[in-house]
């Protein structure tokens, strides 16, 4: 059998699907135009129909579905089943806390070859690239993978969300798999929300203000909290500002730290270097504020004013606050 | 107890130089260390050797230059270590690593527990520690930011968005660490004995019986290039910052920003 089709993993929060899952959906899409191949999702969930019809409005031809819980080590059995029988060419899968676990789970059960946290995927005549950044994102890597299925991995907001079409939809098939007693010996026991790691969610945020080294302290960062509270926005930091302790870890943008792509991203006092860039480029709305007319933020950045953030900031959460008045 | 400890010797990326015009790596006078990750990992294992009893052993999988992650693991209290080190392990994929850990653990286990770093900062992928599980059919708790020792298994915290998981599983399992998890300890005056004289058992494939077909790696690098560019936008003047905010908000209106 010869394989086709590229297959999304769909996961699931709350019965609707990660926005990592339709950005992939839609790429899927894309790969199969024109071709006889098709985008297909698979969804392990026992209520998929809120996600699947999610799937179908951003480009599944076909959406696989089994009814059961969700974890990662019955789905990577359930996946290495259904890729059997199916034999797709691709298997996209996000790059989230179980959506690692599941992808190298698969690709040990599969014997399949994986390429993680890609940045794209190219398919051509001649075959499948993966891309991803290495040496801190001063270079991009071409991967191929020589044997069928490919397994890949992508950051949410690596490929950015377009206009789903309301209302299409395509074929559903219902899968039984039974997953056998041994194949489950790690136990999820709950999930405690937390107030700090909710405000550093900013993966999800659709405004971010974020500061790097030119805001000087943790108390220059308040100014950054204020402006983030009137837009309705998280705050994100660079690797700097996160070394020099004014803020956490897990706020900090780029390779090694979350791949962020809200509607506006405001960097103050970043410089705008590769590692940080690569984290954070496809926001809809880049603004840079810096007082060096030099930082290579500003080669791309949509806008970018050359001043002391310590002046604009307030300015703007003071404009913002009048408008909204 | 017998517990596991994998180590990767990774490169300061930060040091690699790279040419931009031929976009080749220069690796020359590139310092080499024990992935920070794996240190915690350490600590793990030795938290739960000192809890339960047993010693721990360290395993990488590397150079010849990686036996001093080895030394340096004996120098804070582990015990026993093994390199797989061997021409054909050079340039292995996660599938291949984890199918060549996979044996050594076989020819040397069993194991109890397996203590990973959560990801490397050469590759980054945290994929071998699922990968590994997967092949051994032990438990898998990855990322861990804390770490719980129980009677049968460990229970783990780890963050997952906007709150915390909590996962367990009993032994035999695979537990990767975050730098998070522990604080690791500093080496004392007996480990540096301990470290001279550390017998580092080396085993390439012959020894571990392993087939060369079988650790292929699928996955390979055709090639590197330069990120694209990307488009430059427009300045706002910033000498007046009153007008420069006026005009940023009017324009970002403009976009329905906010
Ligand atoms: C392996 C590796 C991984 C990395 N991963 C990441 C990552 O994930 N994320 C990340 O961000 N970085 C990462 N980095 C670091 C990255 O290379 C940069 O060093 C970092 O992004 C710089 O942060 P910065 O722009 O805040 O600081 P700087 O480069 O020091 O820039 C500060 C800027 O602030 C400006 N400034 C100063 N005062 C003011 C003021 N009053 N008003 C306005 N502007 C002002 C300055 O002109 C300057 O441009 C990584 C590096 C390595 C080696
Ligand atoms: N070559 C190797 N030898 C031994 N352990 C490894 C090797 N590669 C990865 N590991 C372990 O797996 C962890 C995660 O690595 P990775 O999945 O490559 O990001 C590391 O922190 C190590 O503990």
């Amino acid at each position: 059998m010869s394989n086709q089709n590229i297959w999304v993993f769909f996961e699931l929060s709350g019965g609707l699907p990660k926005r990592v899952c339709l950005e992939m959906m839609q790429k899927a899409k894309a790969l199969t135009e024109g071709t006889s191949e098709q985008a297909v999702a698979l969804i392990i969930d026992p209520e998929p129909e809120k996600a699947a019809k999610a799937a179908f409005e951003h480009g599944a031809d076909q959406v696989l579905i089994v009814r059961q819980k969700f974890f990662f080590e019955s789905a990577a059995y359930i996946l290495e089943k259904l890729a059997e029988k199916y034999g797709p060419k691709i298997v996209m899968i996000g790059a989230t806390t179980e959506g690692r676990d599941l992808a190298a789970a698969a690709s040990a059960r599969l014997h399949a070859g994986i390429a993680s946290e890609c940045t794209d995927v190219v398919v051509t005549g001649s075959g499948v690239f993966w891309i991803r950044p290495s040496y801190d994102g001063r270079l991009n890597t071409n991967i191929s993978i020589e044997a069928y299925p490919m397994i890949g991995t992508f950051k949410p907001g690596i490929f950015r969300l377009q206009e789903p079409a309301p209302g299409r939809s395509g074929r559903l098939t219902e899968e039984e798999v039974e997953v056998p007693a041994g194949v489950l010996l790690t136990t999820l026991l709950g999930f405690t929300p937390d107030d700090e790691l909710t405000k550093a969610n900013i993966e999800d945020a659709e405004i971010i203000v974020a500061g790097g080294r030119g805001v000087g302290s943790a108390e220059g960062f308040g100014q950054l909290y204020e402006l983030a509270a009137v837009l309705g926005g998280s705050v994100g930091a660079s690797r700097a500002a996160v070394d020099e302790g004014w803020i956490g870890k897990d706020y900090q943008i780029g390779i090694t730290g979350k791949t962020v792509a809200p509607k506006l991203y405001i960097g103050f006092g970043i410089s705008g270097a590769l590692p940080h860039v690569n984290g954070m480029k496809e926001s809809d709305i880049i603004v840079a504020v810096n007082t060096d007319p030099n930082a290579p933020f500003f080669d791309i950045a949509n806008y970018g004013i050359v001043a002391d953030l310590n002046v604009i900031c307030p300015a703007l959460t003071k404009k913002i606050k009048e408008m909204k008045e | 107890m017998k517990i596991l400890v994998l180590l990767k010797e990774v490169p300061v990326v930060s040091d690699i130089k790279i040419n931009r015009q031929y976009f080749t790596i220069d690796r020359s006078g590139v310092g080499k260390m024990m992935n920070p990750a794996d240190r915690h990992a350490i600590e793990a294992a030795l938290s739960l050797a000192d809890a339960r009893g047993g010693e721990v052993t360290a395993m990488t999988m590397g150079p010849e230059s990686s036996e001093s992650i080895l030394r340096e693991a004996a120098s804070i209290g582990v015990k026993a270590a093994y390199q797989l080190t061997d021409s054909v392990f050079a340039g292995s994929d996660t599938l291949a690593t984890a199918t060549i850990l996979k044996a050594a653990i076989d020819a040397t286990g069993p194991y109890d527990a397996v203590f990973c770093g959560a990801s490397t900062i050469d590759g980054v992928t945290g994929q071998i520690p699922a990968k590994l599980g997967t092949m051994l059919g032990y438990g898998i708790l990855t990322n861990a930011c804390r770490i719980e020792i129980g009677e049968a298994g460990l229970t783990i915290d780890r963050k997952a968005g906007t709150g915390y998981e909590k996962l367990t599983a009993a032994f035999p399992l695979v537990c990767s660490v975050t730098e998070e998890a522990n604080t690791p300890r500093k080496p004392s005056i007996k480990g540096r004995t301990a470290s001279k004289r550390l017998v580092v058992e080396v085993m390439d494939h012959e020894k571990l019986q392993i087939s060369k077909d079988s650790i292929k790696s699928p996955s390979s690098i055709v090639g590197l290039f330069p990120p694209p560019a990307l488009e430059k936008g427009q300045m706002i003047p910033g000498g007046d910052p009153e007008a420069a905010a006026a005009e940023l908000v009017d324009i970002l209106q403009g976009h329905a920003a906010f």
